[in-house]
Protein backbone atom coordinates (compact mmCIF):
# COMPACT_ATOMS: atom_id res chain seq x y z
CA UNK A 1 0.00 0.00 0.00
CA UNK A 2 1.11 3.44 -0.90
CA UNK A 3 1.72 5.83 1.94
CA UNK A 4 -0.48 8.33 1.19
CA UNK A 5 -2.69 6.48 -0.36
CA UNK A 6 -6.78 5.81 0.94
CA UNK A 7 -8.50 6.75 4.05
CA UNK A 8 -6.52 8.30 6.34
CA UNK A 9 -3.22 6.63 5.92
CA UNK A 10 -2.20 8.02 9.06
CA UNK A 11 -3.35 4.85 10.60
CA UNK A 12 -0.58 3.10 8.86
CA UNK A 13 1.82 5.47 10.22
CA UNK A 14 4.40 3.60 12.70
CA UNK A 15 3.71 6.61 15.18
CA UNK A 16 0.09 6.49 15.24
CA UNK A 17 0.29 2.40 15.88
CA UNK A 18 2.38 3.02 18.67
CA UNK A 19 0.05 5.30 19.93
CA UNK A 20 -2.00 2.77 20.98
CA UNK A 21 -3.09 2.57 24.36
CA UNK A 22 -4.70 -0.80 24.61
CA UNK A 23 -2.33 -3.43 25.28
CA UNK A 24 -4.27 -6.77 26.20
CA UNK A 25 -3.44 -9.17 29.17
CA UNK A 26 -1.51 -12.15 28.04
CA UNK A 27 -4.35 -14.53 28.43
CA UNK A 28 -6.19 -13.06 25.96
CA UNK A 29 -6.06 -14.59 22.59
CA UNK A 30 -9.11 -13.75 20.64
CA UNK A 31 -10.77 -9.83 20.46
CA UNK A 32 -13.65 -9.84 18.51
CA UNK A 33 -16.01 -6.77 17.28
CA UNK A 34 -19.46 -6.92 16.19
CA UNK A 35 -20.90 -3.66 14.85
CA UNK A 36 -23.52 -2.92 11.89
CA UNK A 37 -22.44 -0.17 9.37
CA UNK A 38 -25.50 1.62 9.99
CA UNK A 39 -27.74 3.22 12.83
CA UNK A 40 -26.48 5.95 15.45
CA UNK A 41 -25.94 3.49 18.63
CA UNK A 42 -23.20 1.68 16.35
CA UNK A 43 -21.05 5.25 15.45
CA UNK A 44 -18.93 4.46 18.40
CA UNK A 45 -18.19 0.73 17.53
CA UNK A 46 -17.87 2.05 13.62
CA UNK A 47 -15.01 4.72 15.14
CA UNK A 48 -13.16 1.82 17.01
CA UNK A 49 -13.09 -0.21 13.93
CA UNK A 50 -12.02 2.56 11.52
CA UNK A 51 -9.23 4.41 14.12
CA UNK A 52 -8.22 1.67 16.79
CA UNK A 53 -8.54 -1.26 15.22
CA UNK A 54 -4.96 -1.15 13.44
CA UNK A 55 -3.36 -0.22 16.59
CA UNK A 56 -4.65 -3.00 18.61
CA UNK A 57 -3.56 -5.57 16.02
CA UNK A 58 -0.15 -3.59 15.84
CA UNK A 59 0.22 -4.08 19.89
CA UNK A 60 -1.02 -7.19 20.53
CA UNK A 61 1.06 -9.24 17.44
CA UNK A 62 -0.40 -12.12 18.93
CA UNK A 63 -3.78 -11.99 19.58
CA UNK A 64 -6.26 -12.47 16.83
CA UNK A 65 -8.55 -9.36 15.66
CA UNK A 66 -11.48 -10.34 14.00
CA UNK A 67 -14.31 -7.88 13.21
CA UNK A 68 -17.76 -8.61 12.86
CA UNK A 69 -20.28 -6.86 10.46
CA UNK A 70 -24.17 -6.36 10.59
CA UNK A 71 -24.99 -9.73 12.62
CA UNK A 72 -26.51 -8.12 15.59
CA UNK A 73 -28.87 -5.56 16.42
CA UNK A 74 -26.42 -4.38 19.70
CA UNK A 75 -22.45 -3.36 18.82
CA UNK A 76 -20.58 -5.28 21.38
CA UNK A 77 -16.61 -6.23 21.93
CA UNK A 78 -16.08 -10.21 22.77
CA UNK A 79 -12.56 -10.99 24.35
CA UNK A 80 -11.85 -15.17 24.60
CA UNK A 81 -9.31 -16.15 26.80
CA UNK A 82 -6.66 -18.47 27.14
CA UNK A 83 -8.99 -20.84 29.52
CA UNK A 84 -11.94 -21.36 27.34
CA UNK A 85 -13.64 -18.36 29.17
CA UNK A 86 -15.17 -15.42 27.41
CA UNK A 87 -16.00 -11.35 28.45
CA UNK A 88 -19.00 -10.17 26.21
CA UNK A 89 -18.60 -6.11 26.26
CA UNK A 90 -21.20 -3.91 25.33
CA UNK A 91 -20.58 -0.88 23.87
CA UNK A 92 -24.26 0.32 22.82
CA UNK A 93 -24.16 4.19 22.69
CA UNK A 94 -20.86 4.76 23.61
CA UNK A 95 -18.21 6.77 21.99
CA UNK A 96 -14.79 5.23 21.08
CA UNK A 97 -13.10 7.26 23.91
CA UNK A 98 -15.07 6.12 26.85
CA UNK A 99 -14.97 2.38 24.92
CA UNK A 100 -11.14 2.81 24.88
CA UNK A 101 -11.01 3.28 28.46
CA UNK A 102 -13.28 1.01 29.91
CA UNK A 103 -11.33 -2.05 27.68
CA UNK A 104 -8.37 -1.02 29.24
CA UNK A 105 -9.78 -1.36 32.85
CA UNK A 106 -10.87 -4.30 31.28
CA UNK A 107 -9.27 -6.39 29.39
CA UNK A 108 -6.03 -4.59 29.11
CA UNK A 109 -2.92 -4.18 31.33
CA UNK A 110 -2.32 -1.66 33.53
CA UNK A 111 0.06 1.29 33.12
CA UNK A 112 1.94 0.39 36.20
CA UNK A 113 2.08 -3.55 34.43
CA UNK A 114 3.35 -1.83 31.11
CA UNK A 115 6.16 0.72 32.59
CA UNK A 116 7.76 -2.39 34.72
CA UNK A 117 7.36 -4.30 31.56
CA UNK A 118 9.04 -1.71 29.43
CA UNK A 119 11.69 -1.25 31.73
CA UNK A 120 12.63 -4.93 32.38
CA UNK A 121 12.64 -5.27 28.38
CA UNK A 122 15.26 -2.31 28.73
CA UNK A 123 17.50 -4.26 31.41
CA UNK A 124 17.43 -7.00 29.22
CA UNK A 125 19.78 -6.08 26.81
CA UNK A 126 23.12 -7.32 27.33
CA UNK A 127 25.62 -5.16 29.82
CA UNK A 128 28.45 -6.27 27.12
CA UNK A 129 27.19 -3.95 24.92
CA UNK A 130 28.38 -0.99 23.91
CA UNK A 131 28.11 2.28 21.75
CA UNK A 132 25.34 4.71 21.51
CA UNK A 133 22.60 4.22 23.73
CA UNK A 134 24.47 1.46 25.93
CA UNK A 135 25.95 1.86 29.53
CA UNK A 136 29.21 2.49 27.81
CA UNK A 137 29.74 4.29 24.53
CA UNK A 138 33.30 2.45 23.99
CA UNK A 139 35.00 -0.90 25.43
CA UNK A 140 38.15 1.38 26.69
CA UNK A 141 36.26 2.03 29.70
CA UNK A 142 36.32 -1.27 30.96
CA UNK A 143 39.38 -1.91 32.97
CA UNK A 144 41.87 -4.20 31.56
CA UNK A 145 40.89 -3.14 28.07
CA UNK A 146 42.62 -1.45 25.20
CA UNK A 147 42.63 2.22 25.17
CA UNK A 148 41.55 4.21 22.81
CA UNK A 149 43.94 4.77 20.05
CA UNK A 150 43.09 9.05 19.99
CA UNK A 151 44.11 9.00 23.64
CA UNK A 152 47.21 6.33 23.91
CA UNK A 153 49.19 5.11 20.56
CA UNK A 154 48.49 1.30 19.80
CA UNK A 155 51.32 -1.25 20.60
CA UNK A 156 53.70 -0.92 17.71
CA UNK A 157 52.86 -5.08 16.86
CA UNK A 158 49.15 -4.23 16.21
CA UNK A 159 50.23 -1.11 13.79
CA UNK A 160 50.47 -1.75 10.22
CA UNK A 161 52.82 1.00 9.95
CA UNK A 162 55.15 -1.13 11.62
CA UNK A 163 54.01 -4.72 10.98
CA UNK A 164 54.76 -4.14 7.27
CA UNK A 165 57.56 -2.16 7.31
CA UNK A 166 60.54 -2.96 5.57
CA UNK A 167 63.21 -4.96 8.41
CA UNK B 1 57.46 3.40 -8.01
CA UNK B 2 58.14 1.17 -5.36
CA UNK B 3 61.60 1.67 -5.26
CA UNK B 4 63.12 3.49 -1.92
CA UNK B 5 65.57 6.22 -3.15
CA UNK B 6 65.64 10.33 -3.15
CA UNK B 7 67.23 10.64 -5.96
CA UNK B 8 67.10 14.73 -5.73
CA UNK B 9 69.87 14.63 -3.57
CA UNK B 10 71.53 11.24 -4.16
CA UNK B 11 71.20 10.98 -8.05
CA UNK B 12 71.63 7.20 -9.23
CA UNK B 13 71.17 6.29 -12.73
CA UNK B 14 70.07 2.74 -11.34
CA UNK B 15 68.20 4.16 -9.26
CA UNK B 16 66.17 6.01 -11.97
CA UNK B 17 66.41 3.32 -14.43
CA UNK B 18 64.83 1.29 -12.65
CA UNK B 19 61.97 3.55 -11.23
CA UNK B 20 61.54 5.61 -14.64
CA UNK B 21 61.61 8.55 -13.24
CA UNK B 22 63.75 11.61 -13.38
CA UNK B 23 65.90 13.48 -11.23
CA UNK B 24 63.09 16.09 -10.22
CA UNK B 25 60.61 13.47 -8.39
CA UNK B 26 60.98 12.95 -5.01
CA UNK B 27 59.51 8.97 -3.99
CA UNK B 28 59.13 7.95 -0.93
CA UNK B 29 58.85 4.02 -0.31
CA UNK B 30 57.87 2.59 2.86
CA UNK B 31 57.01 -0.96 2.04
CA UNK B 32 58.41 -3.67 -0.88
CA UNK B 33 55.48 -5.13 -1.69
CA UNK B 34 52.16 -4.80 -3.95
CA UNK B 35 49.50 -2.71 -3.00
CA UNK B 36 46.25 -4.93 -2.78
CA UNK B 37 44.65 -2.80 -5.47
CA UNK B 38 46.87 -3.78 -8.14
CA UNK B 39 46.05 -6.60 -9.81
CA UNK B 40 47.72 -10.21 -10.33
CA UNK B 41 51.21 -9.49 -11.98
CA UNK B 42 51.89 -10.61 -15.90
CA UNK B 43 54.24 -13.02 -15.10
CA UNK B 44 51.72 -14.87 -12.37
CA UNK B 45 48.44 -14.66 -14.45
CA UNK B 46 48.57 -18.17 -15.55
CA UNK B 47 49.98 -19.66 -12.60
CA UNK B 48 48.44 -23.02 -10.85
CA UNK B 49 49.79 -22.97 -7.30
CA UNK B 50 50.06 -27.09 -6.75
CA UNK B 51 48.46 -28.61 -3.90
CA UNK B 52 50.34 -30.15 -1.47
CA UNK B 53 50.41 -33.57 -1.00
CA UNK B 54 49.12 -35.56 1.99
CA UNK B 55 49.46 -38.87 2.87
CA UNK B 56 47.62 -40.88 3.71
CA UNK B 57 48.12 -41.49 7.03
CA UNK B 58 48.60 -37.19 7.73
CA UNK B 59 44.75 -37.36 6.31
CA UNK B 60 42.99 -39.80 8.62
CA UNK B 61 44.75 -38.19 11.71
CA UNK B 62 43.61 -34.49 10.43
CA UNK B 63 40.28 -36.24 9.99
CA UNK B 64 40.42 -37.77 13.34
CA UNK B 65 41.34 -34.44 14.70
CA UNK B 66 38.74 -32.75 12.80
CA UNK B 67 35.59 -35.29 13.94
CA UNK B 68 36.79 -34.72 17.61
CA UNK B 69 36.63 -30.97 17.77
CA UNK B 70 33.41 -30.98 15.39
CA UNK B 71 31.88 -33.39 17.82
CA UNK B 72 32.94 -31.61 21.03
CA UNK B 73 31.54 -28.09 19.93
CA UNK B 74 28.43 -29.60 18.88
CA UNK B 75 27.86 -30.86 22.29
CA UNK B 76 28.84 -27.65 23.92
CA UNK B 77 26.95 -25.68 21.70
CA UNK B 78 24.02 -28.00 22.87
CA UNK B 79 24.41 -27.73 26.26
CA UNK B 80 24.29 -23.99 26.10
CA UNK B 81 21.64 -23.57 24.61
CA UNK B 82 19.69 -26.31 26.39
CA UNK B 83 20.74 -24.28 29.23
CA UNK B 84 19.26 -20.61 27.82
CA UNK B 85 15.69 -22.64 27.24
CA UNK B 86 16.11 -23.72 30.78
CA UNK B 87 16.82 -20.18 31.98
CA UNK B 88 13.92 -18.77 29.73
CA UNK B 89 11.46 -21.30 31.38
CA UNK B 90 12.04 -20.61 34.43
CA UNK B 91 13.28 -16.90 35.07
CA UNK B 92 10.38 -14.04 35.50
CA UNK B 93 12.70 -11.54 33.99
CA UNK B 94 10.67 -10.22 31.06
CA UNK B 95 7.14 -10.20 32.88
CA UNK B 96 5.19 -9.81 35.39
CA UNK B 97 4.57 -13.06 37.23
CA UNK B 98 0.81 -13.60 38.95
CA UNK B 99 0.29 -16.64 41.52
CA UNK B 100 -3.05 -18.30 40.08
CA UNK B 101 -4.92 -16.71 42.72
CA UNK B 102 -4.22 -13.33 42.24
CA UNK B 103 -4.89 -13.76 38.41
CA UNK B 104 -8.49 -15.55 38.98
CA UNK B 105 -9.13 -12.48 41.68
CA UNK B 106 -7.78 -10.13 38.84
CA UNK B 107 -10.62 -11.42 36.35
CA UNK B 108 -13.25 -11.41 39.01
CA UNK B 109 -12.62 -8.05 39.35
CA UNK B 110 -12.88 -7.39 35.63
CA UNK B 111 -15.71 -9.19 35.28
CA UNK B 112 -17.55 -7.30 38.06
CA UNK B 113 -16.15 -3.96 36.60
CA UNK B 114 -17.74 -4.89 33.24
CA UNK B 115 -20.83 -6.15 34.67
CA UNK B 116 -21.43 -2.93 36.09
CA UNK B 117 -20.74 -1.45 32.95
CA UNK B 118 -22.91 -3.88 30.99
CA UNK B 119 -25.97 -3.21 33.15
CA UNK B 120 -25.98 0.61 32.82
CA UNK B 121 -25.44 0.31 29.11
CA UNK B 122 -28.29 -2.24 29.07
CA UNK B 123 -30.46 0.66 31.47
CA UNK B 124 -29.30 3.17 28.73
CA UNK B 125 -30.77 0.92 25.76
CA UNK B 126 -33.74 0.09 27.25
CA UNK B 127 -34.49 4.00 27.77
CA UNK B 128 -33.35 4.27 24.09
CA UNK B 129 -35.43 1.73 22.91
CA UNK B 130 -38.36 2.58 24.78
CA UNK B 131 -38.43 6.10 22.91
CA UNK B 132 -37.50 4.54 19.68
CA UNK B 133 -40.48 2.17 20.50
CA UNK B 134 -43.05 5.04 21.26
CA UNK B 135 -41.89 7.13 18.39
CA UNK B 136 -42.22 4.31 16.35
CA UNK B 137 -46.00 4.31 17.73
CA UNK B 138 -46.53 7.92 17.30
CA UNK B 139 -45.40 7.67 13.65
CA UNK B 140 -47.46 4.83 12.50
CA UNK B 141 -50.37 6.05 14.19
CA UNK B 142 -50.11 9.57 12.04
CA UNK B 143 -49.67 7.34 8.97
CA UNK B 144 -52.51 5.59 9.51
CA UNK B 145 -54.65 8.84 10.35
CA UNK B 146 -53.37 10.31 7.65
CA UNK B 147 -54.23 6.94 5.30
CA UNK B 148 -57.67 7.47 6.40
CA UNK B 149 -57.34 11.03 5.63
CA UNK B 150 -56.81 10.18 2.01
CA UNK B 151 -59.15 6.80 1.95
CA UNK B 152 -62.24 9.15 3.02
CA UNK B 153 -60.88 12.04 0.40
CA UNK B 154 -60.38 9.71 -2.24
CA UNK B 155 -64.55 8.30 -1.39
CA UNK B 156 -65.17 11.75 -1.48
CA UNK B 157 -64.21 12.26 -4.76
CA UNK B 158 -65.63 9.53 -6.01
CA UNK B 159 -68.80 10.31 -4.86
CA UNK B 160 -69.09 13.87 -6.17
CA UNK B 161 -68.16 12.21 -10.12
CA UNK B 162 -71.06 9.92 -8.87
CA UNK B 163 -73.37 12.07 -8.71
CA UNK B 164 -72.00 14.41 -11.49
CA UNK B 165 -72.73 11.31 -13.91
CA UNK B 166 -75.96 10.80 -12.31
CA UNK B 167 -77.00 14.19 -13.13
CA UNK B 168 -75.37 13.80 -16.43
CA UNK B 169 -77.52 10.47 -17.38
CA UNK B 170 -80.47 12.38 -17.79
CA UNK B 171 -79.50 13.68 -20.96
CA UNK B 172 -77.87 10.87 -22.14
CA UNK B 173 -79.39 8.71 -25.87
CA UNK B 174 -80.61 5.75 -24.71
CA UNK B 175 -81.85 2.64 -26.92
CA UNK B 176 -85.67 4.10 -25.99
CA UNK B 177 -85.05 7.63 -26.64
CA UNK B 178 -82.64 6.68 -29.60
CA UNK B 179 -85.19 7.48 -32.83
CA UNK B 180 -86.48 10.99 -31.64
CA UNK B 181 -82.53 11.90 -30.47
CA UNK B 182 -82.13 10.91 -34.25
CA UNK B 183 -85.29 12.92 -35.38
CA UNK B 184 -84.03 15.67 -34.00
CA UNK B 185 -79.99 15.72 -35.05
CA UNK B 186 -81.70 15.04 -38.88
CA UNK B 187 -84.37 18.22 -38.69
CA UNK B 188 -81.55 20.38 -36.79
CA UNK B 189 -78.34 19.62 -38.85
CA UNK B 190 -75.46 21.37 -37.93
CA UNK B 191 -72.68 22.63 -40.21
CA UNK B 192 -69.03 22.74 -38.31
CA UNK B 193 -67.42 24.14 -41.20
CA UNK B 194 -67.00 28.14 -41.42
CA UNK B 195 -64.04 30.21 -43.53
CA UNK B 196 -61.65 33.09 -41.95
CA UNK B 197 -61.08 35.89 -43.90
CA UNK B 198 -57.66 38.15 -43.11
CA UNK B 199 -58.81 40.57 -40.59
CA UNK B 200 -59.69 37.37 -38.67
CA UNK B 201 -63.50 37.28 -38.78
CA UNK B 202 -65.36 34.20 -38.71
CA UNK B 203 -67.95 33.91 -41.43
CA UNK B 204 -70.15 31.02 -40.84
CA UNK B 205 -72.88 29.82 -43.52
CA UNK B 206 -75.74 31.32 -44.09
CA UNK B 207 -78.02 28.42 -45.04
CA UNK B 208 -77.47 26.05 -42.40
CA UNK B 209 -77.58 25.83 -38.88
CA UNK B 210 -74.32 26.39 -37.20
CA UNK B 211 -73.01 26.66 -33.58
CA UNK B 212 -72.36 29.86 -32.19
CA UNK B 213 -69.09 30.27 -30.33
Amino acid sequence: MPFMKGREPIRRTLKYLNEGKLVLKDNVRIFSVCYNTYGNHHSGARDLVFWNIPQIQFRNPDVQVVTLKNIAPSPFVRCFFEDGRDMIIDIDSKNRDEIVEHLINVVGKTRKQLVAEARLAESKDNPANFGYGCERHCICEIPGQMSCPGTVPLPEDVRGKFKFAAK
Amino acid sequence: MLRAGCQLFNPSTVAAAKTGSNNFALEFVRWRRKPRWLPVAKSKVFRVPERKKQSEEERTELMRLHNNYKTQLRSVRQYLREEVVRQQETSTADHIVFTPEQEEAEFQRCLEVNAAWNAQIAKEREVRLAKEREEKVAYIQERIEAGKLRAEEQRERADQRIRHEIEQSKTFITRDNLDAAIETALANPVDHNYALDLEGNMLRGRTTQSLTS
